[in-house]
């Protein structure tokens, strides 16, 4: 194999010099792009910032892909001198860490190397970076995807994940066995091509391996499965303006380190299901699952070496308070939780709906934890609890009400609002150490664009959070006090001058913090420059220590100050 | 277009990975084994035809439980009227005996009391098990340990009990471990037999609620429970042994620097499938 990667990489490295050399795109193309983000840190006690050893963060990668005809291949070579704070602080060094080469043939694809997979919801299996989160675990081997008639898909695939980055790659002790199967009706079957109705079936198995032999438990040795597989089959129905989705999944017996070393199987529902026409959409989410977390290290926990992608069923916020304070992540142990969401525009050229029309959209989501009972004695020790439904149990995670109108009232001139209400445990996401329970937050957001005059426009976010009270006793009296850190202001301005200039400036303001000391400023003033495909910024101020989160997937970033430059650039 | 050899290649190649990819692990308990490993032969014993029924009082208690050093007290008069006939475990466990602030900063909890006190109907300190009549979870209240503990005396035994513990001349750290068993009746399912190990003069503090002040910082610990050698539950020595069959078990073990040999006891507990004790003995120390 190593044999086949060093030609692979060989031909990836010349050929595309032969193509800049001789000007032919007929010997192939070659294209890439590049990040860089360096960052100063300056020490500021009152808002707890750090200061590395180094006292500067220097994170960049830069991806070059060749491609000719049916072949590509490409590599990304990578920096961590040292890694951004926030990062995976055991990413050190510049190395390659990730590289491929490909082929593909109309009815068959071949990929050695590295390279990113997902079958269905990614439930059984998701291989995917999420570089502002650290998160890769790209698989490294060999993969093979069979399209042997219209409308069917088979995929296969043998490796090891990526788990670290020292100068080089380095992958999961465990080594993951694949295949997924999916047949599209309408594309397989003649009489189903004309069908109003369009089905897509799928049917998924991973495997991992890696060795054991027994661990210690309480007073008992146990046995560890060497293999684990899980699988999984998913549905997909469209009709018209209506379409379903639901996939099943389900692990044998896995003992790790998320879930104590018990041996209980895991189990997941995950289904969705929309309607809309014109102005008007409908989406209903329903997911279960039960101890479906899944690595291909046992004893790895957090962002290290999923195997699977356990979805949120929250929306992701973008605004600055909804989506920094109080982020939802997945409970991989276990959550069961629904969501529905509505839009709808109000027509334009109506009495509501104005000259443009009036967007309008509302979403509940709300996940519990799973309705169980715990087993004593040596069932408690091997198997934990049993399931008892899939309805929701004791403790609520999060509860998440949003609502927003948006109109634009003229060419030149657009605004938002948008409210947001949380009941967020914070024992189930740990994102404050100041309050351990549940906090009820109230967000309020209006949000502007203006265009001043041509090139020249100005965006505005006035965004205010306040927490609920609760009764405290302080000084002998039984008082109200905020909850948490109490309450919150963010103000944002970005003035574009197209096609080149930005500037922003953004301050974060804990104006009710129940302590006076802690009422901070987090401001942060951003300019940049693009030409092209080409983006400069430079950026100084605060930034607030808290959770960073993607997707239900969240990690923690600490407080910092100083200077903060980023690049981007694809050719 | 695809061949029919490669699309059967990929079939199998799926059938092979279903099969082989998933090890499903109906029982993941390993049992365990100790071997013996004495240079000298393992001492021989007699069968037992006669012999008293001896009683396991377990006693639940912890540091911070106010209410357990009177049925701690209990619990010695008991032995000490009945002497080598009742065998005493302090067993540590439940949230009063959680570790906190000096001087209740030491951890006497281990796998095995927790294990006990995770069995129990009725968690609460002080609570006590007596042969474990009625399965591991059925408690017995101090009020009601000397009707108990009586009662269980006047009984006859289904099992006898010989054994020794005896520490390897040669290899300090080892001690050797025999227990014989003669079956008085025929005992349907599995016999377990469990070792543990209790230890006495553990000065620590103790909150007694009868005391002025009510911490005792030197509180005097006896037969607290230390640790199995066999597991909480014990060993599956025989299946279904009949009258007047018997067997016996050697084994060695390296002892637990942290156990004060002097001041140790080995408890033999033989039980039946439904956890009750069948008898025990507290092997005398032989040199």
């Amino acid at each position: 194999m190593k044999h086949m990667l060093k030609l692979a990489w060989t031909l990836a490295i010349i050929c595309p010099w032969m193509a800049l050399a001789q000007d032919e795109p007929a010997t192939g193309q070659i294209t890439g792009n590049v990040q860089m983000l360096f960052q100063t840190y300056q020490e500021d006690t009152l808002i707890g910032a750090q200061v590395p050893p180094g006292k500067t963060g220097f994170n960049a990668f830069g991806n070059l892909i060749y491609t000719r005809g049916d072949f590509s291949a490409g590599m990304r070579y990578e920096s961590y001198l040292d890694p951004i704070l926030g990062y995976p602080g055991r990413f050190r060094g510049s190395g390659i860490g990730y590289r491929y080469a490909n082929y593909s043939k109309e009815h068959f694809e071949v990929t050695i190397g590295n390279f990113y997979e997902q079958f269905g919801s990614g439930l059984v299996l998701r291989s995917y970076e999420e570089r502002n989160l650290g998160i890769d675990n790209a698989m490294d081997g060999f993969r093979l995807i069979l399209r042997p008639a219209n409308g069917v898909t088979v995929k296969s695939l043998v490796g090891k994940q990526r788990f670290d980055f020292d100068s080089r790659l380095i992958n999961s002790p465990g080594i993951i066995r694949a295949f997924d199967g999916e047949i599209n009706l309408n594309d397989a079957f003649e009489r189903w091509a004309s069908a109003g109705t369009r089905i897509t079936l799928g049917a998924s198995f991973v495997s991992r391996f890696q060795e054991g032999s027994t661990i210690s438990k309480d007073t008992l040795i146990l046995e560890l499965p060497q293999n684990v597989g899980s699988w999984g089959y998913r549905a997909q129905v469209q009709k018209g303006g209506f379409q379903f989705m639901g996939e099943y999944v389900r692990k044998i017996n896995d003992p790790n380190a998320d879930n104590g070393y018990t041996y209980r199987g895991g189990e997941g529902i995950l289904l969705n299901a929309g309607w809309s026409t014109k102005g008007l959409g409908i989406n209903l989410g329903f997911k279960g699952v039960d101890n479906m977390q899944f690595r291909s290290d046992r004893n790895l926990q957090l962002f290290d070496l999923p195997v699977n992608y356990i979805p949120a069923i929250t929306k992701q916020h973008t605004y600055n308070l909804a989506a920094t304070l109080y982020p939802y992540a997945t409970v991989v142990q276990g959550e069961v939780g629904w969501s529905a969401e509505v839009f709808y525009t109000i027509p334009r050229k109506s009495k509501l709906g104005g000259k443009y029309g009036t967007k309008i959209s509302f979403q509940y989501a709300t996940a519990s934890c799973l309705d169980t009972t715990n087993l004593t004695g040596t069932d408690g020790a091997v198997y934990g609890y049993e399931r008892n439904s899939w309805k929701a149990g004791e403790d609520l995670y999060i509860r998440d009400i949003n609502f927003d109108i948006s109109r634009k009232f003229s060419k030149g001139f657009k605004a938002k609002y948008a409210f947001f209400h949380f009941d967020f445990n914070t024992l189930a996401t740990p994102v404050t150490t100041d309050y351990k329970g549940i906090v009820n937050a109230n967000v309020h957001v209006v949000e502007t664009q203006v265009r001043i005059k041509k090139g020249h426009s100005l965006r505005t976010e006035l965004q205010a959070l306040f927490t609920g009270t609760d009764m405290k006793e302080v000084d002998g009296f039984m008082k109200e006090v905020k909850q948490d850190k109490g309450d919150w202001a963010t103000v944002l301005a970005e003035y574009s001058v197209s096609p080149h200039w930005f500037f922003s400036v953004l301050d974060q303001y804990n104006f009710g913090n129940p302590n006076p000391e802690q009422r901070v400023h987090y401001l942060y003033g951003t300019v940049g420059r693009i030409e092209g495909a080409h983006r400069l910024s430079v950026g100084y101020g605060k930034r607030r220590e808290g959770i960073f989160c993607i997707g239900g997937v969240c990690r923690a970033v600490p407080a910092s100050n100083g200077f903060e430059i980023t690049f981007t650039s694809s050719f | 277009m695809i061949s029919t050899s490669t699309r059967l290649a990929t079939v199998m190649a799926v059938a092979a990975l279903l099969v082989t990819g998933c090890d499903t692990i109906d029982d993941p308990i390993v049992p365990l084994t100790i071997n013996y490993n004495g240079e000298a032969p393992a001492p021989e014993f007699e069968a037992m035809t006669t012999g008293p029924q001896h009683v396991l009082l377990e006693d639940f208690t912890a540091h911070q439980c106010g209410n357990c050093p009177p049925a701690g007290e209990l619990a010695t008069q008991l032995a000490e009227e009945h002497d080598n006939l009742v065998h005493l475990l302090a067993i540590h466990a439940g949230s009063l005996a959680a570790v906190s602030n000096a001087p209740f900063d030491t951890d006497w909890t281990n796998p095995e009391s927790i294990f006990y006190w995770d069995q129990l109907d009725v968690q609460a300190n002080p609570m006590g098990r007596v042969n474990r009549r009625g399965g591991p979870g059925a408690v017995v209240s101090p009020n009601n340990w000397t009707n108990t503990v009586n009662a269980e005396l006047a009984l006859t035994p289904p099992a006898h009990l010989q054994g020794a513990a005896i520490p390897d001349p040669s290899a300090a750290d080892n001690v050797h471990l025999h227990v014989h068993a003669t079956f008085a009746e025929t005992i349907q399912g599995d016999v377990r037999l469990a070792l543990l190990i209790s230890e006495n003069n553990l000065i620590a503090a103790q909150l007694d609620y009868g005391n002025d002040p009510e911490v005792i910082p030197d509180f005097e610990h006896n037969h607290l429970l230390r640790g199995s050698l066999s597991g909480a539950d014990g060993l599956v020595v025989t299946t279904n042994p009949t009258a007047g069959s018997t067997i016996q078990e050697d084994y060695t073990i390296q002892w637990d620097p942290e156990w004060v040999q002097e001041n140790s006891h080995v408890l033999a507990v033989l039980t039946n499938a439904n956890g009750e004790v069948l008898n025990c003995l507290d092997l005398p120390w032989t040199p």
